[in-house]
C-alpha cells in the first residue's frame, strides 16, 4: 500500500494560527512546524503578524513538475 | 584599537563563521573585544533563501554595537556603555557590554561615516584592543576606514572555482597597490600635481568626464600625479588612461584614488582586470589614500541551490576548492571549518 | 519644510508603488523627482550625486542577484559620498526592516507599510504605530432612528397588539422577573451579610443545578472555574499585545458595522479569538451562551468555563469579557429565549454590555421557551434594556424552522413596537438565509439577491428602524470547504452594503462544521473576504431585479395580513399559541419550558 504522502498530487498546505511576540519568532516557530510534523523544511507562503500572533499559510511540495509521480506509475491507482 | 573587517563577495560565503572563529579567538586570548557589523547578521533563518543561518554568540565582557531592536531580542543580557546617534532601519545603534553571555543579532552602522562615529566611540568609551566589523552581503564601502581586512569567498559566489581563484587573484592585486607619498589631501577635491619652476605645485582638477577638452587642456607633460575624488567607472578610468598616455606620453604618472574598494566597485570584475592592465601598459602608478590590508582568505565550499523556486543546501568540492585558491594567491587561505585555523588567526594578530 | 526627493525604479514592470507614493508626496508640497526605470546604478549615483536630495527612494522587487545589485548601489552612494547628505530608503512587497538593514538602506518599507508611514518619515515625524490600540470610536447603531412607521396600516395594528399584550402582562410576573430584581440588589449589596439573605430568596427561585453550581462549587459535567492563573495569564495576552496594522474593514462610512459570534465554551478562548477578530477590523461581538442554560430557573456565577458550544452568561464572564475587549468593541448578550431573560438584560447592563438580544416571538415559537412565560419575562427584559440604554436585537431565526419569512418578520415588528413603547432602542434583525421556506417555494432558484433584498426594502418601507441583517448572514449557504464559505459571505455581506443597513453578523468558514469548536484560522477567512469585498463594492451596489419590487410588495402585503390575524385574537400568546406567527406546517411549535411559572402579582 502507498504511503499518504505518495497519494498527493503535488502539495500539502497547512493554514494555522501561530501565537508569538514579533513576526521573526512566528516565522521560526512556522518554520520549527514543518519539522515537527515530520515536513522537513517547508514554505512559508504567507505570513501576516497582527499583534497576537501570526496567520500563516505554509506549503510543503511532495511532487513538482518533473518529478516521479507514484500515484501514476501502476496499471491502476487502487 | 586594531580594527579588522570581514567582507564577502557575496552572501552565504561564511562571514558569520569566519566572525564567530575570530570572535572566539580573540575571546580566548584575553584581548578586549569589541564587535558590530554593517547589515544584520546572526539570525536564525536567511532573510532571502530561508535556510537556517548561524548564529553568533557573545560571551561575557564583549562589547557591541547593534540597533535597539535586536538589544531587545537578544538572549543575553548587557549594560549600557554609550546610545549613539546612528540610526538604522531597526533604530539607534547603542554601544552595549555583555554581562550574561548569548546570542545576538548585529545591526550596527551601515555607512562609512556612521562607522567611523563608532569606532571613535568603542574607543573613548570603551577602550578596547580590538573591533571586529562584520560584513554584510557583498558590501564594503564602510570597511575602507578599517586596518585590517579578511575576504570570504565561496560557491554562492560562482560553483566555478577557477573562475573564484582568479577573481580573488585580481582583489589581491588591486589590494597590492601601495599609498601615496603625497601627504595633505583633501579627500574630497580632485586635484593635479605639477613642476613649475623645479617645485611641485598643486592645482585643482575640474573633472568633467564628458567633457574631454576640459580634462585635456589641464593635463600637461609637466603633471607628475593626479588625485580623483570622485567615484569612477571602468569606462571613465580608460578614459583618464587614454587621456594621460595621449598628453603625457611616456612620462611616469601617478594616478590617486580613495582606496581600493573606489576600485572594486567601479564596475565588472573582467573589465577592471583588463583596465588595469591598459592602466600598467601606459606607464601609470595607481596609489591610494587609503588602504585596509587584505589580510587572509576564506573559503566556503556551501551554496544555495535554487531549484524550483526553493532553496536546498549544496556544496562544492572543498579539496579541489581550497588546492585552486592555495596555488593562485599570495594571501592565506584558510577554510573556517575545516584544517589548521590557529594559524589563521595567527596571522591576522601578527601585528 | 519641503524636502527634496529622488524616486528611483529599479524595476520597470512593478513600479506603481513609487509612483504613487511619489504623487502623495508631491500632494504633501514636497519636490520630487522620478527617474526612468532603465537608468544603471552607476548613472543613478551620478544623479544623486550631483543634485542635492535629503532622500533616495528606491523600489524593487526581490529576486535572484537583486540583493548584490542593491548592495553595490548602496556601497556606490556612500563612496560617492551621497550617503553624507542623503537618506537612502527601499521599499518593495518582501521588504522588511531586517532585510532593509541586511542591504545596507536607511529604513525599509514592506507590504504592510502605508503611504501615511512614508509620508511621515519623510517629513521626520512620528506616526503611532497603534501602541494604545485601535484608534477608533464606539458606533452606536440605532440614536439616529425615530422609528415612525411609514405603512400607517401596520403601525396601527402593532398599537393594537402591543398595547394588549402589555394590559394583559401588568399583573403578572415569574420567577425570571422575581430573580431579575432580586439580581439587581444582589449585585448592589455592600457585603456578604447583606447579600446572605437575598441569595437565600435568589436560590429560593432557582433549580438545583444551579444552587449546587453556586452555593457548592459542584457542576453539571463539562463547567468548571476558571483558575486565578489562567485569568492572570489571560491578562497579559491581553494588555502585553497591542494589534499590529488594525484593519478597518468597511471601504466608506455607509458600508455595515461587522460582528462576530463568541461562544466556545471557554472564556479565555472567546478573548483570544476576539483580540485577534478585533485587529481584522471586527466592530463587535455576540455572546452565545450554552443551550442548557436556557432549561434552569438561575443562572451559574463566576468565571466559568464549559466544554461544549456556548459559553455560560454568568456576570463575572460578561464583565471579563467586556474588560478584555477594546473600549470601541461593542458586545451584545443573548437573551431571547429560556427562562433567564430578564436577569440575563440586567447581568448585561451591570456588567457592561452594549446590547442585548430578545424576541418574544421566536424564542416561544423556534427555541422552546414557553409564550406565556417568554412574553411575561420579554417584556420586563425589554424594560431593562431600555433601563440600561442598551439597543437591543431581534432576531428571525424562526425562518431556519420553516416559518414563511412574513410572519417572521411581523414577529420583529411586534417586538420592535414593544420596545418603542417602553423606552428602548429595538434593531430589526432579518435573516439573510436560504431557509427551508424559501427552498421549497423557490423565492431563490434565481438568485440570493432580489429575495434577501425585498426584505430589507420592505422593513424599510415599513418604519424608520436599524436593520441588521443576520443571524449569521449567508445562513444555509456555506459548506465545509472554506473558500465557498468565505465567497459565500463575501457576496451576502455586499448585498447588505448596497442596501445600506447598519451591521451584519457573520460567521466563520466554520459555519457548517458542526463536529467541532470554531478556530481562528476560520474567522479570519471571512472577516477578509468581506473586507476584500467592501473594497470591491466601495460606492456601487448589487442591484436587485424588478422581482425583488414584486417580493417586496408581496411581504408587505403578507405581513399585514399575518398582523391582522394576531391582533384578532385576544392578546400575543394566544396569537401565538393560535400559529399565526407560525404553525406546525411551517415547523413552529410553542415551547415549554418555564410552562405554568406565570403568577399573578
Amino acid at each position: 500500500m502507498d504511503t499518504a504522502f505518495e497519494r498527493i498530487m503535488d502539495a500539502i498546505d497547512i493554514e494555522t494560527y501561530i501565537v508569538c511576540s514579533d513576526a521573526n519568532e512566528g516565522k521560526k516557530y512556522a518554520m520549527q512546524l514543518g519539522r515537527e510534523m515530520n515536513l522537513g523544511e517547508i514554505d512559508i507562503m504567507y505570513q501576516e503578524f497582527d499583534g497576537y500572533g501570526i496567520r500563516v499559510r505554509l506549503r510543503k511540495y511532495i511532487y513538482k513538475p518533473g518529478n516521479n509521480y507514484t500515484y501514476l506509475n501502476k496499471e491502476k491507482i487502487s | 584599537m586594531i580594527t579588522i573587517g570581514v567582507i564577502g563577495t557575496a552572501k552565504n560565503t561564511g562571514k558569520t563563521t569566519t566572525l564567530s572563529f575570530l570572535m572566539k579567538g580573540f575571546h580566548n586570548s584575553g584581548s578586549n573585544l569589541a564587535v558590530t557589523g554593517i547589515g544584520y547578521d546572526g539570525e536564525e533563518v536567511d532573510n532571502i533563501t530561508l535556510l537556517p543561518k548561524p548564529r553568533l554568540y557573545f560571551e561575557k565582557d564583549t562589547i557591541i554595537a547593534t540597533s535597539e531592536q535586536c538589544l531587545k531580542n537578544s538572549e543575553a543580557n548587557y549594560e549600557l556603555i554609550a546610545e549613539t546617534s546612528v540610526d538604522t532601519p531597526l533604530g539607534k545603534v547603542f554601544i552595549v557590554r555583555i554581562t550574561k553571555p548569548g546570542m545576538i543579532v548585529l545591526a550596527g552602522p551601515n555607512r562609512m561615516v556612521a562607522l567611523k562615529e563608532i569606532i571613535e566611540l568603542i574607543k573613548t568609551e570603551a577602550g578596547c584592543d580590538v573591533l571586529l566589523v562584520d560584513g554584510s552581503l557583498n558590501r564594503m564601502s564602510p570597511m575602507t576606514i578599517l586596518d585590517k581586512l579578511v575576504f570570504t569567498t565561496g560557491a554562492s559566489r560562482s560553483v566555478n572555482i577557477k573562475k573564484l581563484a582568479n577573481e580573488m587573484l585580481l582583489i589581491e592585486k588591486i589590494f597590492s597597490f601601495p599609498l601615496t607619498n603625497y601627504t595633505n589631501i583633501d579627500p574630497n577635491i580632485s586635484f593635479f600635481f605639477k613642476v613649475e619652476n623645479g617645485k611641485t605645485i598643486i592645482k585643482k582638477l575640474h573633472l568633467d568626464l564628458n567633457n574631454s577638452p576640459a580634462i585635456e587642456t589641464q593635463i600637461s607633460n609637466d603633471v607628475k600625479a593626479l588625485y580623483i575624488s570622485s567615484l569612477l567607472s571602468v569606462q571613465d578610468f580608460n578614459d583618464i588612461i587614454k587621456k594621460i598616455k595621449k598628453n603625457i606620453g611616456e612620462s611616469k604618472v601617478e594616478l590617486i584614488i580613495h582606496s581600493p574598494i573606489m576600485l572594486l566597485l567601479s564596475g565588472d570584475f573582467s573589465l577592471i582586470s583588463i583596465m588595469l592592465e591598459r592602466m600598467s601598459y601606459a606607464g601609470i602608478n595607481l596609489t591610494y589614500l587609503q588602504k585596509p590590508e587584505l589580510s587572509a582568505v576564506t573559503i566556503n565550499p556551501f551554496y544555495p541551490k535554487l531549484e524550483n523556486y526553493h532553496y536546498t543546501p549544496s556544496y562544492v568540492d572543498k579539496e579541489a576548492f581550497e588546492s585552486e585558491m592555495v596555488s593562485v594567491l599570495e594571501s592565506p587561505v584558510y577554510n573556517i571549518k575545516e584544517g589548521d585555523n590557529q594559524k589563521f588567526f595567527e596571522a591576522l594578530t601578527d601585528y | 519644510m519641503p524636502k527634496r526627493i529622488l524616486c528611483v525604479p529599479f524595476d520597470p514592470v512593478h513600479d506603481v508603488g513609487i509612483k504613487i507614493i511619489r504623487s502623495e508626496l508631491d500632494k504633501h508640497g514636497h519636490n520630487t523627482v522620478l527617474l526612468s526605470p532603465d537608468l544603471t546604478p552607476e548613472a543613478v549615483v551620478k544623479i544623486a550625486a550631483e543634485g542635492e536630495y535629503d532622500f533616495i527612494l528606491v523600489s524593487r522587487t526581490l529576486g535572484y542577484g537583486v540583493a548584490e545589485l542593491l548592495a553595490r548601489f548602496v556601497d556606490l552612494l556612500d563612496v560617492a559620498g551621497v550617503r553624507e547628505k542623503s537618506k537612502v530608503v527601499i521599499g518593495g512587497k518582501p521588504i522588511t526592516p531586517e532585510l532593509a538593514a541586511e542591504l545596507g538602506f536607511d529604513k525599509g518599507f514592506g507590504e504592510h507599510s502605508t503611504i501615511d508611514e512614508v509620508v511621515a518619515y519623510i517629513e521626520g515625524r512620528e506616526i503611532s504605530v497603534t501602541a494604545t490600540g485601535l484608534n477608533r470610536t464606539k458606533k452606536d447603531i440605532a440614536s439616529k432612528y425615530d422609528y415612525e412607521f411609514k405603512n400607517k396600516e401596520i403601525g396601527r395594528l402593532l398599537d393594537s397588539i402591543t398595547d394588549k399584550l402589555l394590559k394583559w402582562a401588568e399583573d403578572k410576573t415569574s420567577p425570571g422577573v422575581e430573580r431579575a430584581k432580586i439580581q439587581a440588589e444582589i449585585l448592589a449589596a455592600g457585603n456578604d451579610q447583606q447579600r446572605k439573605p437575598l441569595l437565600d430568596k435568589y436560590y429560593a427561585l432557582c433549580d438545583d443545578v444551579i444552587i449546587n453550581g453556586n452555593s457548592k462549587k459542584v457542576f453539571t459535567k463539562g463547567v468548571r472555574e476558571v483558575s486565578e492563573k489562567e485569568l492572570h495569564n489571560l491578562n497579559n495576552f491581553v494588555h502585553d499585545s497591542h494589534p499590529i496594522n488594525p484593519v478597518k474593514i468597511q471601504y466608506n462610512d455607509g458600508q455595515p458595522l461587522l460582528f462576530k459570534f463568541l461562544g466556545s465554551g471557554c472564556p479565555l478562548m472567546d478573548i483570544m479569538h476576539a483580540k485577534v477578530c478585533e485587529r481584522y477590523g471586527i466592530d463587535g461581538f455576540l455572546l452565545i451562551n450554552p443551550s442548557w442554560e436556557a432549561r434552569y430557573e438561575g443562572l451559574l456565577q463566576g468565571c466559568l468555563a464549559h466544554e461544549n458550544d456556548g459559553t455560560i452568561t454568568s456576570f463575572e464572564n460578561i464583565r471579563l469579557m467586556k474588560q478584555s475587549l477594546d473600549p470601541s468593541t461593542l458586545l451584545t448578550v443573548r437573551a431571547h429565549r429560556g427562562l433567564n431573560t430578564p436577569e440575563t438584560v440586567l447581568l448585561a447592563g451591570e456588567a457592561g454590555a452594549n446590547l442585548a438580544k430578545i424576541n418574544l416571538v421566536y424564542g416561544s415559537l423556534g427555541a422552546g421557551t414557553d409564550p406565556v412565560r417568554l412574553a411575561v419575562d420579554g417584556i420586563e427584559a425589554i424594560r431593562l434594556a431600555a433601563k440600561y440604554k442598551m439597543p437591543f436585537d431581534i432576531p428571525g431565526n424562526d425562518e431556519l424552522s420553516g416559518v414563511p419569512a412574513w410572519k417572521s418578520l411581523a414577529g420583529l415588528l411586534i417586538n420592535v413596537m414593544l420596545g418603542v413603547k417602553l423606552g428602548a432602542q429595538p434593531i430589526l434583525k432579518p435573516l439573510f438565509c436560504y431557509g427551508p421556506h424559501i427552498v421549497i417555494n423557490g423565492m431563490m432558484s434565481q438568485n440570493f439577491i432580489d429575495y434577501n433584498a425585498a426584505k430589507i426594502l420592505a422593513l424599510k418601507e415599513i418604519v424608520n428602524s436599524p436593520i441588521w441583517p443576520g443571524e449569521p448572514i449567508a445562513f444555509m449557504t456555506q459548506s465545509e470547504e472554506r473558500v465557498q464559505s468565505a465567497n459565500a459571505n463575501s457576496y451576502h455581506a455586499s448585498l447588505a452594503a448596497s442596501l445600506n443597513v447598519d451591521a451584519i453578523t457573520v460567521a466563520s468558514t466554520d459555519e457548517a462544521y458542526s463536529r467541532g469548536p470554531i478556530c481562528i484560522t476560520s474567522r479570519i477567512d471571512t472577516i477578509r473576504a468581506i473586507t476584500d469585498a467592501f473594497r470591491f463594492v466601495g460606492n456601487a451596489k448589487f442591484e436587485p431585479t424588478t422581482q425583488a419590487g414584486l417580493f417586496t410588495e408581496e411581504l408587505i402585503n403578507k405581513i399585514t395580513g399575518t398582523l391582522r390575524e394576531v391582533n384578532s385574537k385576544p392578546d400575543l400568546t394566544e396569537a401565538i399559541y393560535k400559529g399565526c406567527l407560525g404553525n406546525k406546517e411551517d415547523g413552529a411549535y410553542p415551547g415549554t419550558f418555564g410552562n405554568g411559572t406565570v403568577k399573578t402579582k
